[in-house]
């Protein structure tokens, strides 16, 4: 049978031969590879981008994430429903009443897929790795509420023994944190907490090397319900079911293929041709039509980020909060989200997407277009009049273009100034937002981990990706009250102050929430959605049965 | 014949050295950098990447550097791909490449030559329209478009292919035809062009008139010279067909090194633009070669200088 | 056969003015007389003159401008009010053709010009000379072939802003050089023809030669490469609004039209197909057009 998607000359041999028999058995149709892996349990995803790399301490990315979740586990992983925190290679854990202290149990039982037991050294030298400035990687601020772990990582500190991480024994990890930090357990979930087995990266050059091939399929060690087969760049990754996984048992799915096709055109061809089970995002235009027509295939689901525009406010007139909130308040962005972008988003009026962790945000726009023209006269411009020219900047691409054009003519409209539009390459715009050469620029915010505080967290004074000069000491101060308390209580009230200072001041124009259009064959079980999109590949099935 | 070709390849050097100077600047012009992103990295880490790159130091030592490197054939690391060089991706997908682009360039050579050929001789007849017609309409569809059209036709409703991917033998079809297509319609209209202009020489004239069949003065004499425009063309043309295309591969989701050429200049992936584009360079570079001794052979009074 | 010598001494007599004007008259002449050509012609005018009245046609005829959007229709079939439909933010189609054509027509003509112009006049002298300056301008070629195109066009758009000139310059830049090959290779294989030789030993001036022998036997496969330029530019226009050079949105033109039209075409089709059939049109027209020009001025069969 074909059961892979690239296979050797006898596999060739073997899909001829199984092309014949169908043939002659009567079967006019050739079996889609979405048929043949319903019944084998051969699943074909398509997640998006060729990854930059598998190593789950240097490569970032939504693509890079949904392959290392097949590929490794860390002490706590995501609930495929709600994205709670579960047991993974801890089996329990105990938080200390402060909630400064947490103490992982781990199991006897987790081992790497070269047969290795796992300990709590293992994760230790794991995070001291996540945390060498030389590595340099992206997210190790996810660590930074371990005690000095921003010390170390910043090479103020080099004694790793100073950094809250400590092994009570093989099997028993003890991690200190400088403040308490409710939100802990759900970072944790994230790659940058993964271990990675450095017995293997040292075999094949320095742990700091960015360019260790130790992620090769013949290289690679992981810990995950799968093990790396195959990868060919652009082609396709293939990992197959660990055995010594701890908890294989209960892994259904033999194989997964993971499909970088880099064009949601193509993915969408590929789906309807049978050649994928599921893909990550339709084409918008496709959206509409799939949920009228086959509204079995299409699941449309909320996702933890935000479509924006920030205002730079430090040039006129967008220094002026009263111009900034004429600009929020005359966009119609019900308009926006089932005319232009028309992926089933959800109109944003703040700026945290609602959902997580039961934070429900309070401070709102108002889109009112009367109240709006009263702001802009009162600053100075009546009717628009003598309005500065400005500009809306944006990358070429997917939506943003209509977007903006959609929104320049409701300002024409509604408040009668003219605001070009400017669309850079995207590097070029990238540079140019961070040296804040613009006067409104398209961006979105996707939350690393569900809790508000990744979104409050981006206006901060100095944030790297706040850009838009705006800041705000009692801002600062609320949010990282927010943060630091284990008070459920205090933290919401903390982030409503906050957003209610955001909505005042207005550094920038929430859009909408982000959904995620993914196209899915019936046959696909155990693949929920939810709001980081994480799906544990070791619940997901395949049903035939489903999908007639 | 001998000479030339060494002389010609000796003058690569100097050739090479020019493009990847410029290549080099350009790139370092260029604003942003490989490290910039949606969501930026903080100011150290940043600093601490490009130290690791060497990407901190002064441009013209970087730009020695990278020189140096050059010279012994080491293109160095892919910023996007941290553990992979620019010499093992070009490697891996470079033959992907070339399969698709060889079958395409048969394709093309087969269908415009021939539909060409047919054109000229029959003008402005039936044989001639149609097949000039089609050529047009072959330059209007680009193949952005042709490539969906032909996925939605033989893929999706007649199901005789797959949608895409580079698996199975049936799968190189549709992107070769694709490819193919489109220089198809160059290669017929300049076939037909220049096919014209030598037909409508006193010679040939005279040998018609004499009763020469068609076929025979077409082969015997007109191909000759009618070609040359044909073959000026398929120079670069070949260049760009077997060191791939972006469009076709992303619609295909082939994995071959067309891609490379516009992700690594979007990516500003230093390195590995600058590898894509030598690689091209020497291809250009060899087929334009190749061309002016292809031109030297159908026209025998020219010499090769 | 007669003899190519004696053709030339019977030109001598108007060579001080570069090429013989009754020369041109007879090519001008002859192009009347095809009607493919002329058809071509008058649609070509047609398509420019409406394109470029798209103001006044809007306001009065149309009676939508191309910025001018309907969020509640959305993309629309074609209909009374909307003769060619609307796109996704409820644009009327056939505005915003009338308006991208302006900046078609213009990229795509002149971004032809351009190339052709430098092109021939670069081939040809990289060919007729020969020697060391034909090795390195031919060089100078395949240097250009190789640069990165999009890196290019970002450092233009960086340095110089964005504007019409610069569109022209960058798409000159890359189009003029698969010209100037063929066009060398073609005055390499011209130069060594008879008549040419001839023109050598009577001891005409290199410029006359370039100009009354050797650019008039090479306009046959100039026109078809120009005409084939034309698609190939329009399209290069919207990659390069892509990279921020080019039309700035809400403008538009045919090539972002047609790409954008490509990215719906299963759900809107009449997106795509208007202004790729516009498109079409259009180099069908310049197409006869073009055969006929080469008809017209073509030496060989000015003599029947």
């Amino acid at each position: 049978m074909i059961d892979t998607w690239r296979p050797g000359r006898k596999a060739y041999f073997a899909a001829a031969l199984s092309l014949l028999l169908l043939h002659t058995t009567g079967c006019g149709r050739r079996q889609t590879l979405v048929e043949i892996g319903d019944r084998t349990q051969v699943f074909r995803v398509c997640d998006g981008v060729e990854p930059m790399d598998l190593d789950p301490q240097t490569a970032i990315g939504q693509g890079e994430h949904d392959i290392m979740l097949s590929l490794f586990e860390g002490l706590v992983t995501a609930d495929p429903v709600d994205v709670s925190p579960k047991p993974g290679v801890a089996e329990s854990w105990d938080i200390s009443p402060d909630g400064r202290v947490y103490t992982f149990h781990l199991r006897h039982n987790a081992r790497w897929s070269n047969g290795e037991t796992i300990t709590a050294h293992d994760f230790i030298e794991s995070h001291r790795r996540m945390l060498m400035p030389s590595l340099a990687t992206q997210y190790s601020y996810m660590l930074y509420p371990v005690t000095n772990a921003e010390a170390f990582n910043n090479g103020k500190i080099t004694n790793f023994d100073e950094v809250g991480f400590k092994a009570l024994n093989d099997f028993t990890l003890q991690i200190t944190l400088h403040d308490p930090t409710p939100y802990l357990l759900t970072m944790m979930t994230h790659d940058s907490w993964y271990p990675v087995p450095l017995a293997t990266i040292k075999k094949y050059g320095a742990i700091d090397d960015r360019s260790n091939p130790w992620t090769r399929p013949e290289n690679f060690v992981g810990n995950g319900a799968f093990l790396l087969k195959e990868w060919r760049m652009n082609s396709h990754i293939l990992v197959e079911k660990n055995p010594l996984y701890w908890d294989a048992a209960s892994v259904r799915l033999n194989k997964i293929y993971f499909d970088p096709t880099e064009s949601f055109d193509t993915e969408e061809r590929m789906f309807r041709s049978g050649q994928l089970h599921t893909v990550l995002q339709a084409p918008a235009s496709k959206v509409a039509f799939y949920r009228k027509y086959h509204p079995d295939l299409i699941r449309v689901s909320t996702l933890y980020a935000t479509y924006m525009y920030k205002m730079n406010t430090t040039r006129a007139p967008l220094n002026d909060k009263r111009v900034r909130a004429a600009l929020a308040m005359a966009l119609d962005r019900r308009g926006i989200t089932e005319t232009v972008s028309r992926a089933g988003e959800e109109p944003a009026f703040s700026l945290v997407p609602p959902g997580a962790a039961g934070y429900i945000p309070q401070g709102r726009v108002t889109e009112d277009v009367e109240a709006a023209r009263k702001l802009l006269a009162a600053a100075g411009y009546p009717n628009g009049a003598h309005f500065p020219p400005i500009s809306l900047l944006f990358n070429t691409a997917q939506n943003h273009k209509a977007i903006a054009e959609a929104a320049q003519q409701m300002w024409k409209k509604n408040l009668n100034i003219d605001v070009t539009l400017r669309n850079e390459e995207w590097k070029v715009y990238l540079d140019s937002e961070r040296r804040m050469d613009y006067d409104l620029v398209r961006t979105s915010w996707v939350g690393d981990y569900p809790d508000p505080s990744t979104f409050m967290e981006l206006y901060m004074t100095g944030g790297g990706n706040n850009n838009t000069g705006w800041s705000d000491p009692e801002y600062d101060r609320l949010v990282t009250l927010g943060g630091n308390t284990n008070n459920t209580a205090v933290r919401w009230d903390a982030y409503h102050k906050a957003e209610a200072i955001l909505m005042d001041q207005m550094p920038f124009i929430p859009i909408y929430f982000y959904t995620e259009p993914r196209l899915l064959r019936p046959s696909v079980k155990g693949f929920y959605p939810n709001l980081t999109d994480q799906h544990p590949y070791k619940y997901v099935y395949l049903d035939p049965s489903a999908d007639p | 014949m001998l000479r030339f070709i060494l002389r010609r390849l000796l003058e690569m050097i100097p050739v090479l050295f020019i493009i990847a100077t410029v290549t080099f600047f350009m790139m370092r012009l260029a604003p942003g950098g490989p490290f910039d992103q949606e969501k930026q990295m903080s100011k150290e880490i940043r600093a601490r990447l490009e130290a690791h790159y060497g990407l901190d130091r002064p441009l013209f030592e970087q730009y020695l550097r990278q020189m140096k490197h050059l010279l012994v054939g080491d293109l160095g690391p892919s910023f996007k791909y941290p553990s992979r060089t620019v010499n093992e991706i070009i490697a891996n997908s470079f033959p992907v490449s070339l399969e698709l682009g060889l079958e395409s360039l048969l394709v093309a050579l087969v269908f415009g030559l021939a539909a060409g050929m047919i054109a000229s001789l029959k003008q402005n007849s039936a044989l001639d329209h149609v097949p000039m017609s089609l050529s047009m309409i072959g330059l209007c569809v680009p193949t952005f478009v042709m490539g969906p059209l032909l996925i939605s036709a033989f893929a999706l409703h007649l199901n005789w292919f797959n949608a895409a991917g580079w698996f199975f033998p049936r799968d190189r079809v549709l992107p070769a035809l694709t490819l193919g297509a489109f220089y198809a319609a160059y290669i017929a209209r300049l076939t037909r062009g220049g096919l014209l202009e030598i037909l409508n020489l006193d010679f040939i004239r005279t040998a018609r008139a004499k009763g020469a069949s068609s076929s025979r003065v077409l082969f015997q004499h007109a191909l000759r010279g009618g070609l040359l425009p044909v073959v000026s063309f398929l120079g670069p043309a070949i260049a760009g067909l077997l060191t791939g295309s972006f469009v076709v591969e992303t619609l295909f989701g082939i994995p071959g090194l067309g891609r490379y050429f516009v992700t690594a200049a979007f990516n500003r992936d230093y390195f590995m633009v600058m590898g894509s584009v030598l690689f091209y360079a020497a291809f250009v570079i060899v087929m334009n070669l190749v061309v002016d001794i292809i031109v030297v052979w159908l026209d025998p009074k020219l010499r090769l200088e | 056969m007669p003899d190519p010598a004696a053709q030339l001494m019977i030109d001598e007599p108007d060579a001080a003015s570069a090429p013989g004007a009754s020369f041109w008259q007879d090519a001008r002449h002859r192009l009347w007389k095809n009607k493919l050509a002329v058809f071509g012609l008058v649609v070509v005018a047609i398509l420019t003159a409406l394109c470029f009245s798209e103001s006044w046609l809007c306001r009065h005829v149309i009676g939508f401008t191309y910025e001018q959007q309907d969020l509640a229709l959305g993309p629309a079939p074609p209909s009374h009010a909307h003769w060619l439909g609307t796109d996704q933010l409820g644009r009327d189609l056939l505005a915003r053709l009338l308006y991208g054509g302006r900046i078609s027509l213009l990229v795509g003509l002149c971004a032809t010009l351009v190339s052709l112009t430098i092109g021939v006049i670069y081939g040809s002298i990289s060919g007729f000379i020969g020697g060391k300056l034909d090795i390195l301008m031919m060089r100078a070629v395949d240097i250009l072939y190789a640069l990165p195109f999009a890196i290019f066009v970002v450092l233009l758009m960086v340095f110089f802003g964005r504007n019409l000139i610069l569109l022209f310059i960058a798409i000159g830049a890359v189009e003029w050089l698969t010209m100037a090959r063929i066009v060398r290779g073609q005055v390499m294989s011209l130069k060594k023809r008879e008549f040419i030789e001839a023109a050598h030993a009577l001891g005409l001036r290199r410029s006359r030669i370039i100009w009354r022998h050797i650019i008039p036997n090479m306009l046959g496969p100039i026109i078809v490469y120009a005409t084939l330029t034309v698609p190939g530019v329009m399209l290069l226009e919207a990659f390069l609004s892509f990279l921020g050079l080019g039309v700035q949105p809400p403008q538009s033109s045919w090539g972002v039209l047609i790409k954008e039209g490509a990215e719906v075409m299963e759900e809107y089709p009449w997106l795509l197909i208007y202004p790729a059939s516009v498109m079409a049109l259009t180099l069908f027209s310049l197409n006869f057009l073009g055969d006929g020009l080469r008809d017209a001025l073509d030496v060989h069969g000015a003599k029947d």
